[in-house]
């Protein structure tokens, strides 16, 4: 099996929202009257790729 | 914010008795997980029922996890889960609602996998009462919505006061935002190859839209990393009768695709060479070998009559092997004028099922993808 990344990886997803600006406890510091939505959906119960 | 629109733990309407106490244990690592990241609000998915109502509400309850339904009902008439919660970013407050889609056959999907002790009320007067009880309270107003991707057009245009509906259920992405007069619609896909990420002014109305995908250039987190570890170390626990997850039991044990090989030797010899082969080493390499999730496309008929089972671990059932595409071949070993089934590209793509696994490729090239595996003269 390839290993690259087919699925969500949980703990990317935390990398991806800490890049992007987000803290640890989920929200974006304030800009302006800006807000960030970040989103995800029909996960199915996959957290990592599996090999 | 962080929102998510449902059918999180869960990808099948049934968890066989084996699975549910790991598809328990994966369930309160995604809201570990997703309480660490910050969820704000997640809403129901009628695959997320299927680990049951009071178990639902039971996990919400104890790690105080923000589901959110405003129109799934019990018997009583009222909402078994907050209709929304109201969080805060950048000094704003913002509504979330989640919504169940009451067409295309999920409201008996629902009463089905819940035995009738939930019900799908009319999600467009659910979200006008939500929208009402919101007016004057927050800035904006977010419908996770889990339906038909054109039902999610209905909520956007007809509902007045919803700002942003994020789509989940129906597995279509939006790189764009689509639009409406008076708000837009997300989707993030499935599986989790792309993390959404939707910005908009106040003010001015305007945002952006975009998908992240997952790959190798992304890092890990540490902490989420430990939660995961933690996960595997358990699960493989819960199966393996004390070994670790990481160390392949299925060393030095005859597969039973050898008994093929006894008439079908070319055949055999060709699948030692492809990556079915190699398929739960795959696994242990990354401690992944006592995840039913993995293990579902990693061994032969998972959970299946006759095939590989969480309880028992017959190692002799591991990787893609001849019956994980021919099926069962019980009789055709006592019967040789019983063929086994002859599978077809929609065989593959029941494990290749999403982009990052050749699944729109397969599909476009059957011919190249059958191809790959041909081991017959």
């Amino acid at each position: 099996m390839r290993r690259k990344s087919e699925i969500l990886l949980l703990f990317l997803s935390a990398a991806v929202l800490l890049a992007l600006g987000f803290t640890t406890n989920g929200t974006r510091a304030a800009d302006g009257s800006k807000i960030t939505v970040a989103y995800s959906g029909n996960l199915l119960g996959y957290s990592e790729p599996c090999g | 914010m962080i929102v998510d629109s449902g059918d999180l733990f869960n990808e099948d309407e049934e968890i066989p008795e084996s699975v549910e106490k790991s598809a328990k244990l994966k369930a309160e690592l995604f809201v570990d997980i997703y309480k660490a990241i910050g969820i704000d609000a997640v809403n129901v998915g009628e695959l997320d029922l299927v680990l049951g109502i009071d178990y639902l509400k039971e996990l919400s309850a104890k790690h105080d996890f923000p589901l959110v339904s405003a129109n799934l009902v019990g018997a009583d008439g009222k909402p078994i889960f907050k209709p929304y919660v109201i969080a805060k970013a950048g000094g704003k407050n913002i509504g979330i609602m989640g919504l169940m889609g009451d067409t295309s056959g999920l409201p008996a999907k629902v009463g089905e996998i819940t035995g009738g002790a939930a019900t799908v009320t009319d999600a467009v007067k659910a979200a006008e009462a939500v929208v009402a009880e919101l007016t004057g309270k927050v800035d904006y107003i977010i419908a996770l919505t889990h339906e038909q991707a054109n039902r999610d057009w209905v909520i956007a245009r007809r509902v007045k006061g919803v700002n942003l509906v994020v789509g989940g259920h129906d597995k279509q992405r939006t790189p764009d935002a689509l639009e409406t007069d008076t708000s837009q619609i997300v989707r993030a896909g499935e599986k989790g190859q792309y993390q959404g990420m939707f910005e908009v002014d106040l003010d001015d109305k305007s945002f952006t839209n975009e998908l992240f995908p997952y790959g190798d250039d992304v890092g890990s987190d540490p902490k989420i990393k430990a939660m995961l570890t933690a996960y595997n170390d358990k699960v493989a626990e819960m199966y393996s009768g004390g070994a670790s997850a990481g160390v392949n039991p299925a060393a030095n044990v005859e597969l039973r695709s050898e008994k093929c090989g006894m008439c079908h030797a070319d055949a055999l010899a060709k699948w030692k060479a492809t990556n079915h082969a190699k398929a739960y080493a795959t696994l242990v390499d990354k401690a992944k070998n006592y995840d039913p999730k993995c293990l579902s496309c990693h061994t032969v008929l998972f959970e299946k009559p006759g095939g590989f089972n969480m309880t028992q671990q017959q190692m002799e059932l591991v990787n893609v092997q001849c019956e994980s595409c021919h099926g069962d071949a019980s009789a055709h070993l006592g019967d040789m004028s019983q063929k086994p089934a002859k599978p077809t590209i929609q065989t593959c793509v029941t494990c290749h099922d999403t982009e990052d696994r050749k699944k729109d490729a397969f599909l476009k090239n059957e011919t190249l993808a059958m191809e790959k595996i041909k081991h017959t003269k």
